[in-house]
């Protein structure tokens, strides 16, 4: 027998209390090893974002269009590079429960000036751009729906329906496009707003948002100048930075970095209580046992080791089943919730994090316990056993 | 005092003075009252008296369970109740075994897992542990039964393990705290046939504390507690 053993034997030896103990754990690692790397990314969307872009939207809200010409003002302003316009087209393929990332844009500006996508074919590049009905796919979302370059792809919108009263919109896939860098997401596409435009029911010659690029010490000033420039119109602006609109988008939605924080605060403060009432009750009804030990020859020392070890062995072998299950789920998960999660990855980070946690959460519910079996008198722990 | 500086012409376990008062709420209550008492080395002593009459309390205070109120417990030239904490569990792993009257076994480690559980604690080679656990196991008659658990083995078995355990580290003292109290008389008969071969062939210290004066007859002498006071008995 090793001391390894002896706490492993006295860690199980009320069965179903150390199965459920350890089953309390696992969930709250697999809560943690899930929500480190959603919020992970998250926040890396929002890091993707380039400092030297600027988004000019209604000053009201996102939802309300922009006249197209304000694009053409706005890139007369000194600092201004280059200028291009977005706008949701709202597409789900098939049903509506198939939703699919898909903007309007002007597909020569896009290849510009959006540096995160890479075209690998000239060609192709030039066809889609000579070609207003047919569409720029990412590479992800054609793996996941089987679409090549030259098939026809009908999709709908949840915006816009056609003028011509045809509830489908039919596009030709020009090209696939990849991510530029690691953690890009492809899961999305891009048609000619040009087309969209003529073919829509309503809201010609207005666009969803303008995407600026400038010099990013003159962001500031170009920002004020733009929407100096539309205050008092009827549509005025709000000009921030990339990164602020991606923040405020998410915000939409909630702050999800607190809403993150907040659900795996609570779930470790009840962690912390499960398991510390656990620990407590485990070594409270050894209380012989220790007092034995100790009449052994087992220092007080080394009978607090003994219970700190015991609390590591539940909450590391918990810790680690939750974090090995949560990597096991990303995935699984990454591959049904398509686009916004699409790129969820775990990373070492998660596992130093958990580990770290892991032996403070052993620390913290084996000091009561290990205090109580340092201060308990050996004679009084034996007296135990004939009361 | 140095803790070896024994004084002259004590015995292998010598008490000087020593009394012992626990504290109940408010109330103290004396259970040794400056007790003198001299024990030989190899001697076989057996302690009676009623209950509370402080058996198991100076059986508690030779084997450093607990500390005197007054007085010094000396154990081969070592003031043991002087020693500091971490010293004296150390001294008596190696130097005392125990023996329970509820015989106090770990319940999640088996018959084999008890006795060796000392030989743990006093770092020894798991080869070593391996042949002292077999060995003592062999002594008490339990060979077959090493795999059991305590909740599988009978109070008899039990208490050979107890024994077994008790005996593995080799020490020179055995305190045995009614050790046959919670057993029939045939499986009492058979932990006292033991202990007097331990005594005899391996010349063990033993101090055993008993309500029975057929186990007190086993004794080389008996030493009779009232409360309070310690008194001399009649040699067995």
């Amino acid at each position: 027998m090793s001391t390894f053993e002896l706490v492993l034997r006295n860690a199980l030896h009320k069965r179903a209390r150390a199965v459920f103990t350890i089953g309390s754990v696992v969930v709250a690692f697999l809560l943690l090893g899930l929500l480190l790397p959603l919020e992970r990314l998250l926040q890396s969307r929002v890091d993707l974002a380039n400092a030297n872009r600027l988004i000019t939207t209604h000053k009201a809200s996102l939802m309300r269009p922009l006249p197209l010409g304000h694009g053409e003002r706005i890139a007369e302003l000194p600092g201004v590079e280059a200028v291009s316009h977005f706008t949701f087209f709202g597409a789900f393929y098939r049903e509506p429960g198939n939703p699919v990332a898909a903007l309007a844009t002007e597909p020569a500006r896009f290849a510009q000036m959006v540096e995160e996508v890479r075209f690998h074919s000239p060609a192709q590049l030039a066809a889609w751009i000579g070609d207003p009905a047919s569409i720029a796919v990412g590479r992800q979302l054609a793996q996941r729906l089987d679409w090549k370059v030259g098939d026809l792809v009908p999709l709908y919108s949840s915006i816009y329906p056609r003028a011509d009263g045809k509830p489908v919109w039919t596009f030709r896939i020009a090209t696939i496009f990849d991510a530029a860098g690691e953690q890009g997401s492809t899961d999305s596409m891009v048609l000619h707003h040009r087309h969209l435009d003529q073919a829509r029911a309503f809201g010609q010659g207005t666009v969803g948002w303008f995407a600026l690029r400038v010099a990013p010490q003159h962001s500031g000033s170009v920002a004020q100048a733009v929407d100096q420039l539309f205050a008092r119109s009827p549509n005025e602006t709000s000009t921030v930075t990339e990164k602020a609109f991606a923040q405020s988008f998410l915000r939409q939605v909630g702050d999800f970095g607190a809403m993150i924080s907040l659900a795996l605060a609570l779930v470790f403060w009840t962690l912390l209580l499960i398991t510390g009432n656990t620990m407590a009750q485990a070594v409270r009804e050894r209380f012989c046992d220790i007092a034995v030990l100790k009449a052994l020859g087992c220092s007080a020392e080394r009978v607090a080791g003994l219970i700190l070890l015991e609390s590591l062995f539940i909450v590391g072998t918990g810790g680690l089943l939750g974090l090995l299950l949560a990597n096991l789920a990303i995935p699984l998960v990454a591959a049904q919730t398509h686009q916004l999660l699409s790129a969820l990855q775990a990373s070492w980070h998660d596992w130093a994090l958990g580990l770290s946690l892991m032996l403070g959460v052993a620390l913290a519910i084996s000091i009561l316990p290990a205090l109580r079996a340092l201060r308990q008198p050996v004679s009084e722990g034996l007296n135990e056993a004939l009361a | 005092m140095n803790l070896k500086d024994q004084p002259q012409g004590a015995g292998y376990i010598s008490l000087r003075g020593v009394s012992k008062d626990y504290q109940k709420g408010r109330v103290t209550v004396p259970v040794l009252d400056r007790v003198d008492l001299e024990f030989g080395q190899g001697e076989f002593v057996a302690l009676m008296g009623r209950s509370g009459a402080g058996k198991s309390t100076l059986l508690n205070l030779i084997g450093g369970l607990d500390q005197p109120s007054a007085g010094e417990v000396w154990v081969h030239g070592l003031c043991i109740n002087r020693l500091p904490r971490r010293q004296l569990s150390a001294w008596r792993g190696a130097h005392v075994g125990l023996i329970f009257q509820f015989y106090n076994l770990l319940p999640a480690l088996s018959a084999r897992q008890n006795i060796e559980l000392p030989l743990l604690l006093l770092g020894l080679p798991a080869r070593e542990r391996q042949a002292r656990t077999e060995a003592a196991l062999a002594l008490v008659g339990l060979q077959d039964r090493g795999s059991h658990r305590p909740v599988e083995l009978s109070g008899g078995q039990q208490q050979r393990v107890a024994i077994a355990r008790a005996l593995v580290a080799d020490p020179p003292i055995l305190l045995c705290d009614e050790p046959t109290g919670d057993l029939d008389q045939a499986n009492g008969l058979h932990i006292m046939e033991i202990l007097r071969l331990l005594h005899v062939e391996q010349g063990k210290t033993i101090l055993l504390a008993t309500h029975d004066p057929q186990v007190a007859g086993y004794a080389q002498r008996t030493l009779r507690l009232d409360a309070l006071r310690l008194r001399q008995g009649v040699p067995a």
